[in-house]
């Protein structure tokens, strides 16, 4: 019976090698693969979303305020060259009304003009009249009136010429007065133009400032909002690439395991003694790299815990401080 | 100019993440894949700051440390320590050998950005 117990346990022993020498291997190699695999994946996923980080950064960075607050700038200088465009063009029409004045008195004194050339004709008139009577009363008198007749026709014949010299004044003030007239009629008719245009320039360019003050105060809070969003995004993306780098826990996870099943399929392939259990575990534990590989070793040696449970026990227990920073 | 910053870490995937994460803050980085391939590169370029990981094989980081040290051109560079190892007793070891700061994996870009900016050689 008990030899029986021997041949059946040295065929166990026996299976146990065969099996060991061919899964193990088999196993080791899986592992390195799907960890060969993992490793590229992540590798590629860790580049995509670190350029992502970085033209998120960018564009925070670069020039989002800076255009805003040129944008807000630009309006604001618009704001003042337009003014004094509509400063110059007031400017002008005051300078037009004072010409409008000048012409005005221009007007007045063509006006005055003209009466004292109508005082000349009448003084011509007169003069006339009198250089009649002068020689009519020559002529009463006879031979002793003739030098008087010769005044008198002399003073006849300078009334007959600032009679016509006073005609040619009053017609030229006459033309002149008309033009000043016509003048002064354009001028004003010009004016009132040119205040219409004023009024309706005014009224366009504070339309205008208007619409474009909304329409950059828009942006300027668009702007804005996608900054902040930029931000919230570049945050996540920060957490995600915090995410990923546990590839490479991982992948040194995966290593020790790999490791450990080569010299374990090793000895077993040369019919080596393995050793002792413990010295294979304390061997083992000995290339630990983390917090829960060293947990689920202690709960494994304390008790047959179920993997879930393992994990839920090590997540429960305190974690080191990831990202942790220690200054010397 | 930029200033050059070594990144030493079996992990491709970690040199790139800490790569662009150096690059997009105005760093020039130079990468190695273990101590012996980072010792091979230390030659005589300047560098301003090291980051390194422990765990690699070849050389570790706590030898790679050590080595670094003896070379004159690169006694004063401070290294920082990136790495998943959090006991106490690594992180002495990294003290002894030279090192300036110790980080546990995951990091955060910012907090390695802030941790750099604080020891980097002018």
């Amino acid at each position: 019976m008990i030899a029986d117990d021997m041949v059946s346990e040295n065929d166990h022993a026996r299976d146990l090698y065969t099996l060991s020498e061919s899964i193990i291997p088999l196993w080791s190699q899986n592992i390195e693969e799907a960890k060969l695999l993992t490793n590229k994946s992540i590798e590629d996923l860790s580049l995509k979303f670190a350029n992502l980080s970085q033209q998120v950064r960018h564009a925070i960075n670069s020039d989002t305020h800076e255009n805003s607050s040129q944008l807000v700038s630009l309006l604001q200088q618009s704001q003042e060259q337009l003014s004094s465009v509509i400063d110059l063009l007031k400017t002008s029409i005051d300078e037009k009304e004072a010409l409008i004045g000048s012409i005005s008195e221009l007007a007045a004194k063509a006006k005055s003009l003209g009466n004292m050339a109508d005082i000349v004709t009448r003084i011509a008139n007169e003069t006339g009249m009198v250089a009649v009577n002068a020689a009519i009363e020559a002529a009463r008198v006879g031979e002793r009136g003739r030098g008087f007749a010769v005044v008198a026709d002399a003073v006849k014949r300078l009334s007959s010429d600032a009679s016509r010299t006073a005609s040619h004044i009053s017609v030229t003030v006459n033309e002149v007065t008309k033009g000043i007239r016509k003048v002064e009629q354009h001028s004003q008719e010009s004016a009132e133009q040119d205040a219409q245009t004023l009024a309706n320039a005014d009224k366009v360019v504070s339309l205008v400032l208007e619409q474009f003050g909304g329409m950059a105060n828009k942006l300027v809070k668009a702007s804005e909002a996608m900054l902040s969003d930029n931000r919230n995004v570049s945050q996540e993306i920060d957490q995600v690439i915090v995410s990923l780098q546990f590839q490479d826990r991982v992948s040194q996870m995966l290593s020790n395991v790999c490791l450990n099943m080569n010299e374990l399929s090793a000895l077993i392939a040369n019919r080596e003694d393995i050793g002792d259990t413990d010295e294979w575990l304390d061997t083992f534990r000995s290339k630990y790299v983390m917090q829960e590989q060293y947990d689920i070793h202690a709960n494994q040696q304390h008790g047959h815990l179920s993997t879930s449970k393992i994990h839920k026990k090590t997540r429960s227990s305190p974690q080191p401080d990831l990202g942790d920073l220690t200054f010397f | 100019m930029a200033k050059t910053i070594m990144v030493i870490d079996d992990s491709a995937s970690v040199r790139q993440v800490v790569g662009i994460t150096l690059r997009g803050a105005g760093y020039d980085v130079i990468e190695a894949q273990d101590g012996k391939d980072a010792l091979s590169k230390l030659n005589g370029t300047k560098i301003h700051l090291m980051v390194c990981d422990v765990n690699m094989p070849n050389m570790n980081g706590i030898e790679f440390l050590k080595a670094s040290k003896q070379l004159p051109a690169y006694k004063f560079t401070p290294v920082i320590m990136l790495t998943t190892e959090s006991g106490e007793d690594k992180k002495v070891q990294g003290q002894a050998a030279g090192a300036k700061a110790w980080m546990v994996k995951p990091f955060q870009p910012p907090q390695l950005l802030n941790a750099v900016s604080k020891l980097i050689l002018p």
